[in-house]
């Protein structure tokens, strides 16, 4: 477990180390992330990189023939010593512990927000940018559609929750009057 | 509520008018993972140790493990609401209950909200469960008896308000039933300027035993100024182990204002276990009988609340009776031997005793309280003396009467006033008995008057000679109870009245 870590934070700061523009960082992470959902949905594709009897060259070969041409170089690289060293199940810790550490070093947030309906791309746009000007971020922004929210929006920056939704604001209010 | 209908419209008008409407903003994490009422979350960046949080479908955890990486919170709800992926929120609070006495009279659960059907509790004050113990400087050592109204217990082994006295013993042995009493004893102190209110802990009972227990409180008149916190063995159990440290809260309000308080804790063995569980699940390193290793801070903190306080706070008092449940009489296992050494004294309750029909089974041999003989009425240190000493030698001697079929005259003398002693300190269930009144049947006891009188008829002896004090001669009880003590002129005006009685009986 010691020597997983210690292996954890090789990579993921190596990777940290190399990247240093947002538009890096999002490569990077979006490739890390598509890369450990495959291996999570893919039992085949799971299965073949774990293997103890298909050879590394193999593994190397077909992740190579695979990627190679989408991915981020750096990222390729790491991850070809990533699977010489039989260290693939490490990939969703390594995902993780790079995105703590590049959101520090590259001022970024994570941001989630929900709406009860679709929002235009001028929209979007607009939420964008505001959010980033208010919060002095770069952002990494993703947009989710609950229609149980019937009006207005959720926000989530990081770890807190800006909530103006209908839904919230009406369940307020009938602890308020009920007392429950 | 009484509203006229004209009244309505502008009522509601002004109540959602004072709607806060602006935004809601909440630090939330991720449930990672759950299971077994303990739930593991990620963000959540800032939470404190025992903060409450706040889970989907109106179920509430408390913040324990803070890890590095994620956040262990138990839950005090149902864990089935609560699905991977949830969101958790933090509330900023620590936990808190309710505290007054605006909780007297009712029956709530471990965060206080009621579970008997009575209404919402308007309680003015809130205090957060888990709270530091006063140091050195804040107390008083123990000065003023809390009666339990048990002969054998106010004689031998008093029980002073602001002390932690352990009441231990197996299964069905009365330890219960000793709690009972004293609670419903203390409601001659409310006649007095000194009132102690109670609050009754039940951890890990059933149901129907708490039930029963509120019955029977109710029909005696004791719920008046008790709260009983309950915590049943089928709730989950995060809310088995904060109940006792709620139920202190409650007591605490009454300390901490001038006022007496007594909590039963019924009983922390269970407490224990529920700990345990949660300690298992959380991950924490199993110890000794698989207990986690801070199971004696467990306890220690939470028996260290019971106090004195000094004049300038109040002279307020908290008395605890924590119960543990002995397997097999096993006073040595890990749990009784905590708590036997956290406390000051323990009242050791025998099977054998129980089933050889002396009740409550309080084996005196065994049992001892360190700090209660300062808080003794003189009347009763005088003549407890010479009851433990007539009972150590009964005891000693009664071993040897078993094999020698004849005995000398000294030690036949010992044995008869031994057995004489035991039966009148046998006593009923609910029927706790005032200290004058103590004082008057020991003190005839003691003095020999019950020697000649058979064995079997002592008990009916007992109740004919408090009638008698009771109608004839009440000065003595009364000189008794305002002085507390015995007097050279009180006792031969007591001889005179007791041989009286003889004379008739």
């Amino acid at each position: 477990m010691k020597q997983n870590l210690k292996k954890i934070n090789i990579y993921s700061n190596l990777l940290n180390d190399a990247v240093d523009s947002f538009e890096d960082f999002n490569s990077v992470s979006n490739s890390l992330e598509e890369f450990s959902s495959a291996l999570k949905s893919d039992l085949d594709v799971n299965a073949f990189f774990k293997s103890k009897t298909i050879e590394v060259e193999q593994k190397i070969n077909l992740f190579s023939n695979a990627v190679s041409s989408s991915m981020n170089e750096i990222l390729f690289e790491v991850l070809k010593v990533v699977i010489e060293n039989d260290d693939i199940n490490l990939i969703s810790h390594i995902a993780n512990n790079f995105v703590l550490l590049s959101k520090e070093k590259l001022n970024i947030a994570f941001v989630d927000v929900t709406s009860s309906a679709d929002i235009n791309s001028s929209h979007k746009d607009d939420i964008k940018n505001s959010l980033s000007e208010l919060i002095n971020k770069q952002i990494k922004i993703n947009f989710e559609i609950d229609s149980s929210l019937i009006g207005g929006l959720k926000i989530k920056v990081d770890d807190k929750l800006y909530d103006s939704s209908l839904q919230t604001k009406l369940e307020n209010a009938k602890s308020k009057l009920v007392g429950v | 509520m009484d509203i006229k209908t004209n009244e309505i419209g502008n009522l509601l008008r002004s109540q959602i008018q004072n709607i806060n409407d602006n935004v809601d903003v909440n630090e939330v994490g991720e449930v990672l993972e759950i299971g077994d009422g303990v739930a593991r979350t990620s963000g959540l960046g800032s939470v404190m140790s025992s903060e409450l949080v706040e889970f989907p479908n109106n179920v509430f955890g408390m913040a324990l493990n803070l890890e590095e990486e994620n956040v262990g919170a138990v839950l005090f709800g149902d864990s089935s609401l609560v699905k991977e992926g949830d969101t958790v929120k933090r509330t900023g609070k620590v936990v808190e209950v309710p505290v007054g006495k605006e909780l007297l009279g009712r029956v709530v659960d471990p965060l206080g909200q009621p579970m008997d059907g009575k209404g919402p509790i308007n309680a003015k004050e809130t205090l957060p469960i888990e709270r530091k113990a006063l140091g050195v400087m804040q107390r008083f050592p123990v000065k003023e008896p809390l009666q339990t109204g048990l002969k054998s217990i106010d004689s031998m082994i008093p029980i002073g308000r602001g002390q932690r006295e352990l009441i231990i013993g197996d299964r069905q042995t009365g330890k219960s039933a000793i709690a009972i009493d004293t609670i419903i004893n203390q409601k001659s102190t409310h006649e007095t300027d000194s009132p102690v209110y109670c609050v009754y802990v039940a951890v890990g009972q059933k149901a129907s035993t708490v039930a029963k227990l509120v019955a029977e409180l109710e029909s005696n008149g004791a719920m008046e100024y008790t709260t009983v916190v309950v915590a049943n063995a089928s709730d989950p159990a995060p809310l088995q182990y904060i109940a006792p440290y709620s139920g202190s809260a409650m007591g605490e309000y009454y300390r901490d204002n001038g006022m007496h308080g007594l909590i039963v804790y019924d009983d922390l063995s269970k407490q224990a276990t529920a700990y345990r569980q949660m300690s298992l699940v959380l991950r924490r390193p199993p110890g000794r009988e698989a207990f986690p290793g801070d199971v004696f801070y467990l306890h220690s903190r939470l028996l260290e609340r019971a106090s004195k306080l000094s004049e300038d706070l109040g002279s307020g008092s908290l008395t605890a009776l924590p119960v543990i449940e002995t397997q097999e009489g096993d006073v040595s296992a890990y749990i009784p031997t905590n708590v036997i050494s956290i406390t000051d004294g323990q009242i050791y309750l025998d099977t054998n005793l129980f089933n050889g029909g002396v009740r409550p089974a309080v084996d005196v041999g065994l049992s001892v309280s360190r700090v209660g003989g300062s808080a003794q009425i003189k009347a009763m240190k005088k003549i407890a003396g010479k009851l433990r000493l007539d009972l150590a030698q009964f005891r000693e001697l009664e071993a040897f009467a078993k094999f020698a079929s004849d005995l000398d005259e000294s030690t036949a003398a010992q044995i008869t006033r031994g057995r004489r002693m035991v039966e009148i300190l046998k006593q009923n269930q609910y029927v706790p008995m005032s200290t004058e009144k103590q004082v008057a049947i020991i003190y005839a006891a003691s003095q020999g008057y019950l020697d000649d009188v058979e064995l079997e008829s002592v008990k009916e002896f007992e109740v004919g000679l408090l009638e008698h004090f009771e109608t004839k001669h009440k000065d003595c009880l009364k000189e008794l109870k305002k002085s507390g003590d015995i007097s050279d002129d009180l006792g031969s005006k007591m001889n005179k009245a007791i041989e009286e009685f003889k004379k008739s009986f």
